[in-house]
């Protein structure tokens, strides 16, 4: 196994503290079953 | 002459090994997985050929998104459908026992750990889940992780985790009547603060946690997260071993007197050294109740909502008001409702319905609430229903429900609508938790949510007893 030494990709900053996590994704947005389609669902208002 | 803490002698009994990174691997002694954060990790399983390294050590249960009026398959939500099939699927193909919608042992999984002798002390437990410290009543390590988390440990048993620091919390005294463990808890949180217990484990203790049943001493390790503590316990005792006995995955026998022996061992020395220690009285707790969108925004119910210059975070204070709407300075009691929700991990175990049934009985659920009371289990039900807790909240127009987290976190058919304001015995009051991003969550005991229920508004249930 190879170690993971970088990961590139698009950083976004987020504004305030106590980012809870049901607005990281809302739990009633919690139904995938893979990981697929759960890009749609961050900061989900 | 040992000064160790229960924190110290489980984490090392169950050290594997200290890996490159300076984490330790830690051997899990029991894995609860439920619909939610399980099908992710079966998939990544069969997508790197693993195979559960011990499906004896696993339990699993369906909760978070049953519906509790009708249960009959298949699920109206299809993706509700589609997540327990998922979990069948995963359990069967791995040999995993299940507690599924047909079984006496289905309820939430934190409720059911402790009610089938499954949680131990002295063990180190995980679950995907982040009120998995409900377990640290026990006495035991419980961990709640994330959905690569139970990867790991369906495949190795192990996790990788950074050694915790430990903050001892003593409430000394006695709790005054009508003040309950969701009290104790919601004041801690509001003392210490929502990040408060970043990087620490709490170690509940002093006479008032130690007066305490194990279903308060559960409803307190519960909310540990939300202090930000990734775990919480007490130290076992006479207490734990006396609920124990007899369960059905407890020792019998002679093996029991053993396992004693063994959990009195594992409870911090008397002279044991801490991290930190804060004191509180508990002659200082009221019945608590929170305004704000986090649990740590709490005040005493003969209060009022405090002014955003007189809050330590003004800026949460902002936002919280932000989004409620409600005016600082009001007085709490002065709050109308809308839904009253008795349920929950924290607040769902069978005295907590008999606390929340005691302020119902003879009276009736005010004309403008919706309220429901939801089982942590369909044992607890079952009881409840045997002593006639049923037909108490029936009577008093509640709708007495079947097993789940339901409105919790509202996986499930049951959500606020719109600007509705609950008052709910859950864990969290986040925007949107309850299934409307413009819902408003007030958190409190069962108790205190009966008598919300019945006179329409926040109400000191001191009153009603």
């Amino acid at each position: 196994m190879s170690s993971i030494t970088a990961i590139s990709g698009t950083g976004i900053p987020v504004r305030g503290n106590d980012i809870d996590t049901d607005r990281i994704v809302p739990a009633r947005y919690l139904k995938e079953v893979t990981f697929d389609r759960m890009g749609e669902y961050p900061f989900y208002r | 002459m040992s000064q160790r803490t229960l924190f110290d002698k489980v984490w090392e009994s169950h050290t594997v090994d200290i890996l490159p990174t300076g984490q330790t691997q830690l051997f899990i002694g029991l894995h609860l997985i439920h619909e939610v954060t399980s099908p992710q990790a079966f998939a990544m399983m069969r997508e790197q050929g693993l195979k559960v390294a011990f499906p004896e050590r696993t339990f699993a249960t369906v909760d978070h998104i049953v519906p509790t009026d009708v249960r009959s398959r298949p699920f109206a939500d299809e993706q509700a459908e589609e997540m327990i099939q998922v979990l069948e699927g995963g359990t069967r193909d791995y040999g995993i026992e299940y507690y599924g919608l047909d079984s006496e042992n289905q309820g939430i999984v934190h409720v059911i750990g402790p009610q089938l002798g499954l949680t131990q002390p002295g063990m180190t437990l995980a679950c995907g889940d982040s009120h998995t410290a409900t377990h640290g009543a026990f006495g035991t390590l419980a961990f709640g992780i994330g959905t690569t988390q139970v990867k790991d440990v369906l495949a190795t048993q192990t996790l990788a985790m950074d050694r915790l620091k430990v903050r001892r919390i003593n409430v000394n005294g006695k709790l005054s009547e009508g003040v309950y463990a969701k009290d104790v808890i919601l004041y801690i949180i509001q003392r210490l603060g929502v990040g408060g217990g970043k990087g620490h484990a709490y170690e509940y203790a002093g006479s008032a946690i130690q007066g305490m049943t194990m279903d308060e001493r559960m409803t307190v390790c519960n909310m540990s997260i939300e202090g930000g503590a990734l775990v919480g316990y007490v130290n076992p005792d006479d207490t734990t071993f006396e609920y124990l006995k007899d369960r059905r995955f407890s020792p019998k026998g002679e093996a029991f007197d053993r396992a004693v022996a063994y959990w009195r061992s594992v409870a911090s020395d008397a002279n044991a050294e801490y991290d930190d220690v804060v004191e509180l009285a508990a002659a200082d707790i009221e019945p608590t109740v929170t305004w704000g969108i986090n649990p740590g925004q709490s005040v005493g119910v003969s209060g009022r909502l405090p002014r955003i210059e007189d809050w330590p975070d003004r800026e949460g204070a902002r936002r919280a008001y932000q989004h409620t709407g409600w005016t600082p300075g009001t007085s709490v009691a002065d709050i109308p409702i809308d839904v009253a929700f008795v349920g929950s991990c924290t607040n769902s175990r069978l005295s907590d319905l008999r606390a929340a049934a005691k302020v119902a009985q003879g009276r009736h659920v005010h004309p403008n609430v919706r309220a429901l009371v939801v089982p942590g289990s369909y044992e607890v039900k079952r009881l409840a229903e045997q002593e006639g807790l049923d037909r108490i909240f029936e009577e008093a127009g509640f709708q007495w429900r079947e097993a789940g987290c339901s409105m919790c976190l509202a996986m499930n058919p049951d959500k606020l609508q719109g600007r509705e304001i609950s008052a709910s015995s859950s864990n969290r009051n986040f925007i949107g938790r309850q299934g409307s991003a413009t819902g408003r969550t007030i958190l409190m005991s069962p108790a205190m949510v009966a008598a919300a229920a019945i006179n329409g508004h926040i109400t000191d249930v001191r009153e009603l007893l």
